[in-house]
């Protein structure tokens, strides 16, 4: 009996041990998730913190495929998909049954997920097939950059040193800017390798390109299409193609005029991103469309001196857009996620969106870990100092933290509030925006006497002499919009070849009536390509959409 | 009336059963690779929508056969560029072979081993490779217009990647550039089995090495030129995609679309899938037209043919 027992000790003892030993190596499951974006899995710094986090939070690994269009696409057609997958546009999903509907498990797993009510009826309104479940989640729901973040990326863009050399000149006009990209250019350095200066050059095969500089300034966002631009201060819809007044036009008048000031650079058409960036930090540009690709002029001129002044930045005119302060009640519509059809572990899947949705993660996000990077200081959420130090530095180090690397896909937007009554973002305090500054950035806040560049916007619009993105609910409208008829797809498709093909002889016209005429010549083509049949759809459907939100508001 | 088949002797049942054996893998690359694709037609009897099963897809009949060949915005510019393209490329399609022939004539062995080198290289060189050094070359403040401005040939920079009528010769010129030298392989092989003897009776009648090139070279590859030829015409309106994809921009969309790019930009940029896969089997129909075309004419004139 002895023997028995203690044979049975052993055997129990030998059991325990496998078996915390099996529990302890097992494996964690993975969750793949398929989109466009650029996760940077490739970096030394990946995974990041948020993403460690994230990952414990629903006790899985998480797999980022990138696709680019095409691939996406076909991934679709084959229904061989990842879990989880984000595309632009809802039909295809609803239409090919694609994905799973959430709601069996949102009680359970997806308590966060129920708390954004509004976003999810609007969703169970217009993206569910009309059966009224929840099919999508959406990033970045919630208030958006509501004092104008630190620097604009659209704005009359100026070099900063030379543009002070002049005397910093208001601008209040396309005309007057032209004036100062001139007087820039006359007194820019000549590039070491001897290359010319040029006010601006565009990565012009891509309508973006042409199109983005007075669709921001002027207050319009882009739809599905460039055909139509969407007034971003009451959401209607106008035609960009038709319309003269549209930003397009007045795109279109700007490039011929720096065209024929000399101003513009003669390989628009022809460059890639890349080629515009590679230019800029050469210091062959003096001005943008878009500060995007200009960043390299500072990051070239900073490694010779640390104080220099030679880089791009926004200085904003009279009645000038601002992109900042939405309040998208949908999130981002083009970024919708699903749970594929092909999914494993759904209940898993609603839990990652779930975490998306968090008070938690999106402090971590927007912020980082409590403890780590901020603690509460007399109950108030604060930055630590070392924190501040570390955006400031950048590099790897700060990359490694992941803190804003997720826009594209967490549930709240930096300025929803969280429990604790604060931003998520606890970036948005003046002083420590200034704190944060580079160089050129604090000579331009102290040159103006505001605490970071984009506050002259932002106290623009306090005062009522320039506008932002407050009244704009492009995102939801967007959502709701019905299909388009293939027909009308075709249309609009034309009509964006045509127009692409037009840019190069308006652009660069020899004057005034062969500019008159190219214009004449392809408003033309528009409407015998079906221009008026496509516009009777969006101006019944669009406004009708926006008809249905205001209500349901 | 003979074809250009290989004269192969009669074998025994068994021999031939190995023979046929032997090719039984390729064949089968043949079928699952260039037949099974063609179930992929079918789409273009649909409203096909990714991730909707053909099944529940709408059919629509031949309507986006009937759209493209009443369009009349795109067919007739993108089939005036492919034909252009087409016959250019006829013209210059005797090039490889004289190029060989040049070849064959050095004596120098490094000197023609080194041309031969640096010609077949271009063609291992990706498109996008070749854009971004035509780029560096060609942009306004590229290497081609510092010469030229250097040297007082030209006032002011040109940019001929940006210039619409220059397409159609400087897109050849690539073309010829890129694969000149692995063209001329399979004529530098043709002559290597030109019978030696002619040349030396050539020789020794007392023609010149034009005279040999003009009455035994040429002749000699002109089946290989021919077989060449046909099988180019049935790729007629195949003139490619890659490199007119890099080379597209605003400024040379209208000229340097081909019916390739045409479909890829209906099909994939569109998401037209359905009107994009009837053009494709429209472009097939042709293409196979115009290979029994050339295949009866070279019957009938020349009395070879490759089927």
């Amino acid at each position: 009996m002895r023997k028995f027992l203690s044979l049975l000790a052993v055997v129990a003892m030998l059991v325990a041990m496998l078996t915390g030993v099996v529990a302890e190596t097992k494996e964690r499951e993975t969750l793949t998730y398929g989109s466009l974006l650029n996760m940077n899995t490739d970096k030394p710094f990946y995974p990041t913190k948020f993403i460690k986090h994230l990952e414990d939070m629903i006790d899985a690994n998480i797999e980022f495929i990138q696709y680019d269009n095409d691939t996406l696409k076909l991934t679709l057609a084959s229904g061989d998909m990842p879990d989880l997958m984000m595309v632009n546009t809802a039909s295809t999903i609803i239409d090919g049954r694609l994905a799973v509907a959430m709601d069996d498990y949102l009680e359970e797993y997806g308590p966060n997920i129920l708390k954004f009510e509004k976003r999810n009826a609007i969703m169970r309104e217009f993206v569910s097939g009309g059966d009224g479940k929840l099919y999508f989640h959406t990033p970045s729901t919630g208030p958006e950059e509501m004092t104008g973040g630190v620097t604009s990326w659209n704005g009359y863009l100026v070099r900063w040193d030379l543009y002070k050399q002049l005397g910093a000149p208001a601008i209040n006009s396309d005309d007057e800017y032209i004036e100062v990209l001139k007087k820039m250019v006359e007194i820019a350095p000549k590039p070491a390798n001897g290359a010319p200066v040029y006010g601006m050059g565009l990565h012009g095969s891509q309508q973006w390109a042409w199109n983005i500089r007075a669709m921001a300034n002027e207050g319009y966002s882009n739809s599905t299409c460039w055909a139509y631009a969407i007034n971003t201060t009451n959401t209607e819809v106008i035609q960009n193609y038709m319309d003269l007044s549209s930003p397009f036009w007045s795109n279109m008048r700007f490039y011929y005029k720096l065209n024929q000031a000399g101003l513009l650079d003669p390989d628009s058409y022809t460059m890639t991103g890349d080629q515009v960036g590679e230019k800029a930090a050469n210091g062959q540009y003096v001005g943008s469309y878009c500060s995007w690709y200009t960043g390299g002029l500072y990051d070239a001129a900073r490694k010779e001196d640390p104080n220099t002044l030679a880089g791009i930045i926004a200085v904003y005119g009279d009645g000038m857009s601002g992109w900042y302060g939405s309040n998208h009640t949908v999130g981002w519509s083009d970024k919708l996620t699903f749970i594929t059809k092909s999914c494993k572990n759904v209940p898993l899947a609603v839990k990652f969106l779930n975490a998306l949705d968090s008070d938690e993660l999106n402090r971590i996000h927007y912020s980082g870990v409590q403890g780590e990077e901020w603690d509460y200081v007399d109950g108030v959420p604060t930055l630590f100092p070392e924190t501040v130090a570390l955006r400031q530095t950048g590099g790897e180090a700060w990359q490694h933290t992941g803190i804003n690397s997720f826009n594209n896909t967490i549930g709240a937007s930096a300025y929803s509030t969280a429990e604790d009554g604060s931003f998520y973002s606890l970036w948005d305090d003046p002083d420590l925006k200034y704190s944060g500054l580079n160089p050129l950035e604090k000579d331009y806040a102290d040159f103006y006497g505001v605490k970071y560049p984009a506050q002259v916007h932002y106290n623009m619009v306090q005062e009522g002499k320039a506008i932002n993105q407050a009244g704009n609910q492009t995102q939801a409208v967007q959502l709701g919009l019905s299909v388009r008829p293939d027909n009308i797809i075709r249309i609009d498709s034309r009509m964006e070849e045509i127009v692409n093909r037009a840019i190069p002889t308006l652009v660069s016209a020899a004057d005034q009536d062969a500019f008159d005429a190219a214009q004449a010549s392809l408003l033309e083509e528009l409407k015998a390509a079906g221009a008026e049949e496509s516009w009777a759809w969006w101006n019944e459907n669009w406004n009708g959409t926006l008809a249905k939100i205001n209500s349901l508001e | 009336m003979s074809s250009v088949t290989p004269n192969i002797q009669i074998k025994p049942r068994k021999k031939q059963y190995q023979l046929l054996l032997m090719a039984a893998p390729f064949l089968l690359l043949v079928l699952l690779f260039s037949y099974v694709p063609l179930f992929g037609w079918s789409f273009s009897l649909f409203n096909y929508r990714p991730g909707i099963s053909l099944l529940e897809s709408k059919f629509v009949g031949f309507k986006y056969f009937q759209m493209f060949l009443t369009d009349k915005y795109d067919m007739y510019r993108v089939m005036k560029n492919t034909v252009i393209f087409a016959l250019i490329g006829y013209l210059v399609s005797p090039l490889p072979m004289i190029f060989a022939i040049m070849l064959n004539e050095v004596k120098h062995a490094k000197y023609k081993k080194a041309v031969q080198t640096i010609s077949t290289m271009p063609n291992f060189v990706s498109w996008v490779i070749v854009y971004s050094l035509m780029f560096t070359i060609f942009s306004t403040d590229g290497v081609f217009n510092d010469i030229m401005m250097n040297l007082g040939l030209i006032s002011s920079p040109t940019n001929v990647l940006a210039d619409k009528d220059a397409v159609y010769w400087f897109q050849t010129l690539l073309g010829q550039w890129k694969n000149l030298g692995w063209s001329s392989i399979i004529y530098l092989a043709a002559i290597a089995g030109i019978d030696q003897e002619m040349y030396e009776a050539a020789s020794i009648d007392g023609a010149t090495r034009f005279q040999s090139i003009l009455h035994i070279t040429i002749p000699s590859l002109m089946p290989t030129f021919i077989v060449l030829l046909l099988l180019s015409i049935g790729n007629f309106v195949n003139v490619g995609f890659d490199q007119y994809f890099v080379f597209k921009n605003n400024v040379t969309a209208a000229n340097i679309e081909v019916l390739d790019l045409y479909v890829y930009r209906i099909g994939l940029m569109n998401s037209d899938y359905s009107y994009g896969v009837a053009i494709g089997i429209m472009k097939s129909f042709v293409s196979i037209a115009l290979l029994f075309i050339a295949n009866t004419l070279s019957k009938k004139v020349r009395g070879t043919s490759i089927v």
